[in-house]
């Protein structure tokens, strides 16, 4: 086992999963289909690998993992406080939503969003928030401005 | 306790370890190259998942 794996806690690993699943539906990062397959593969995987930490520890492995004893959807769950969420809206209409890791992979999702756009519109907003925060259109900064006519 | 009954992760040990060998080549191939964050979650992922392999060689369920 590796040291970055040692420091490895539950909801690191669920964070993990986040970012991979992400990865493997993103339309901004260029991939074949079986190279998102596997991601979201892999995502599963690791959901898998927490389950059966809960059932050897007899405990939920984190917050998220059950609700009322029903097993939640494993998907776009946030926990790790460190991951930030791109958001590329118009109007409140959210065209493109990717996650990163750090602020330098989310300067680069950013710009990777960008460019994968033909046009950046009128009212287009491309904000950067902790994924684990409210919606930007509950409390981004863009919610102070009038909206936007054509 | 929920259980799981294979239906939510159908991959056998083959395929959990094929996929763990294809993470680590994407992670190790030029193109995550300038992307080291991701390259990492493709190496930590492809680790647990043969962790998680060998749990259920181990005799989990």
């Amino acid at each position: 086992m590796t040291a970055s794996l040692v420091e490895l806690t539950p909801r690191s690993i669920e964070a993990l999963a986040d970012r991979v699943y992400s990865l493997g539906v993103s339309h901004v990062i260029t991939m074949t289909p079986r190279d998102q397959s596997d991601l979201v593969a892999a995502s599963r995987a690791l959901r898998r690998l927490l389950q059966s930490y809960e059932r050897v520890a007899g405990r939920p492995a984190t917050r998220h993992s059950f609700a009322g004893g029903r097993r939640l959807m494993p998907v776009f769950i946030r926990t790790d406080r460190g991951d930030l969420r791109l958001t590329l809206s118009n109007r409140g209409e959210v065209l493109d939503t990717q996650l990163a890791a750090t602020p330098q992979e989310a300067n680069r999702v950013a710009i990777m969003m960008l460019a994968s756009r033909d046009v950046f519109d009128i009212g287009d907003v491309l904000i950067c928030l902790r994924a684990d925060g409210d919606s930007p259109h509950r409390r981004g900064p863009f919610d102070l401005l009038p909206p936007l006519t054509d | 306790m929920a259980t799981d009954d294979g239906n939510t992760f159908p991959l056998g040990q083959a395929e959990m370890s094929a996929l763990a060998a294809r993470l680590r080549a994407r992670a190790d191939s030029v193109l995550f190259r300038d992307q080291p964050e991701q390259a990492r979650d493709l190496r930590q992922a492809a680790e647990l998942i043969e962790i998680l392999r060998a749990l259920r060689v181990g005799g989990a369920p």
